[in-house]
C-alpha cells in the first residue's frame, strides 16, 4: 500500500469529516486501489507503470471530496462526533465521573431509603423495562466489540442509535406519567353533557383533601421523572462509552491501513 | 420524467446514475470492480474517474438506492459491496424510461435536419 499512502493521506488532510466516518471512507478507496493496482500489474506492466496508472485513475479533485463531505455530514452526526472527540482529555472525563457519581449516590440514597418503588406506583415499570432492554442491548454490543471482538466495520455502529432512542423513550415516559398522575391525582373527569357541550368539572374537593392529593401528585410525579431521568443517563453514558471504544477501533484500523 | 427530475442540465448525473445502478442489477460489486465493468462494457465511451465514483456510489447509499456491506476477504482486508435495492429497481427502471423519452425526442428533433 505504500505507494498509495500519499493519495490516502491527502483523502486524510482534505476530508472534512469525523475520523470514524473519514476512516471507512479510506477504507474502502485502500481496498479499491490495492484492487486497481493488481490489474494492472497482472497486465503485464512494471510496478512503477502500474502505480502511476491507479495514481492517474484515483486522483480526487477538490470539488469531489467537498461532495464527499457533504454527502456524509449531518448536523446531529457532528454534534455528536464533536461531543465524543471533545470529551477526552483526563480533565473532561474526571469531572464527568464526579457529576455521574454524586447523581448516582443520591439517587441510591433515594431508591433504597425511600418507599421508592411504592411512592411511584405502575407508572415505573414501564420506565424499567425500557432501562433493562437497553442494558441487555449494551451487554450484548459490548460482548461483541470486546470480548467476541467481532470488528466489522459494517456492524460496528450497528444498534447504537437504539440506546439513544431509549433514552428518550424513558423521559418522554416520565413526562407522560408525571401528567397522568396529575390527573389522577385531580380527579379531572370529562364529560359531554346533553347539549354536546364538553365540560371539565373537578369534583375532589368534595370527597378529598387537596393538600394530601398535591403531595401525592408531587411524589409520584418526581419518582416517576426520577428514573426516566437515570434511565435516560444511564443509556446515553453506555451510548457514550460503546461510541468512543468503536471510535477507537475504526481510529487502530485506520492507521493499520495507513502503515501498510 | 418530473418524478426523477430528469433534464438536460443533470444529464451527466442521471447517466452516471444509470450506469451505475444497471451494472449493480445481475449482482454485487465493489468500486472499482463497477468502474471497471462499465468501461469495459462501453469499450473505454464510458470512463469513471474515481473521484467522481465515489461520491455517487456514497450518494446513491445515502438515498437508498444501494446497499453497502463490508466483507472480510482476508485477515486485514475489507471490502466493500453494493448491491441494489428494491428501491433502486424502480428508480432505475423509471431513469431507463426517461432515458428512452429522451432519445425520442432528441432524434425527433435532431433527425429532421437536413445537412
Amino acid at each position: 500500500m505504500k505507494p498509495f499512502t500519499q493519495i490516502l493521506n491527502q483523502i486524510n488532510e482534505q476530508l472534512d469529516l469525523p475520523q470514524p466516518v473519514k476512516a471507512r471512507v479510506i477504507l474502502e478507496i485502500a481496498s479499491d486501489l490495492e484492487d486497481a493496482y493488481l490489474f494492472y500489474l497482472e497486465q503485464g506492466v512494471s510496478e512503477d507503470v502500474a502505480a502511476e496508472k491507479v495514481k492517474e485513475k484515483f486522483e480526487f479533485s477538490q470539488e469531489s471530496l467537498e461532495e464527499l463531505t457533504r454527502i456524509h455530514t449531518t448536523p446531529v452526526r457532528r454534534w455528536i462526533d464533536k461531543a465524543v472527540t471533545q470529551l477526552g482529555t483526563r480533565w473532561e472525563k474526571g469531572l464527568l465521573t464526579l457529576v455521574i457519581l454524586f447523581i448516582a449516590g443520591m439517587s441510591g440514597h433515594a431508591l433504597l431509603q425511600t418507599p421508592f418503588f411504592h411512592n411511584a406506583g405502575y407508572g415505573v415499570w414501564p420506565v424499567l423495562c425500557i432501562g433493562l432492554l437497553g442494558i441487555s442491548l449494551s451487554v450484548r454490543k459490548a460482548y461483541q466489540i470486546s470480548i467476541k471482538k467481532d470488528h466489522q466495520i459494517q456492524q460496528l455502529r450497528h444498534g447504537l442509535e437504539t440506546l439513544l432512542f431509549l433514552a428518550v423513550s424513558s423521559l418522554v415516559m416520565g413526562i407522560w406519567n408525571y401528567f397522568f398522575e396529575l390527573l389522577q391525582a385531580g380527579k379531572l373527569r370529562l364529560f359531554v353533557d346533553y347539549k354536546f357541550i364538553i365540560a371539565l368539572r373537578s369534583d375532589y374537593a368534595e370527597e378529598y383533601n387537596l393538600v394530601a392529593k398535591t403531595a401525592e401528585w408531587l411524589i409520584r410525579g418526581s419518582s416517576h421523572m426520577m428514573l426516566s431521568m437515570l434511565v435516560a443517563m444511564l443509556m446515553a453514558l453506555i451510548w457514550f462509552a460503546l461510541e468512543s471504544q468503536i471510535s477507537r477501533i475504526e481510529q487502530a484500523e485506520y492507521e493499520l491501513l495507513l502503515l501498510e | 420524467m418530473k418524478d426523477i427530475g430528469f433534464g438536460v442540465p443533470s444529464l451527466t448525473k442521471h447517466c452516471n446514475e444509470a450506469l451505475i445502478l444497471s451494472t449493480l442489477i445481475e449482482e454485487k460489486k465493489h468500486g472499482y470492480q463497477l468502474a471497471l465493468e462499465i468501461e469495459e462494457k462501453s469499450q473505454g465511451l464510458f470512463k469513471f474517474n474515481h473521484g467522481t465514483l465515489y461520491p455517487i456510489l456514497h450518494k446513491l447509499e445515502k438515498e437508498g438506492l444501494i446497499k453497502g456491506v463490508w466483507k472480510q476477504e482476508g485477515p486485514k482486508r475489507k471490502r466493500k459491496y453494493y448491491s441494489i435495492t428494491p428501491r433502486g429497481k424502480k428508480y432505475v427502471a423509471m431513469q431507463l424510461n426517461a432515458w428512452n423519452q429522451f432519445h425520442e425526442t432528441f432524434l425527433n428533433i435532431v433527425g429532421t435536419v437536413k445537412t
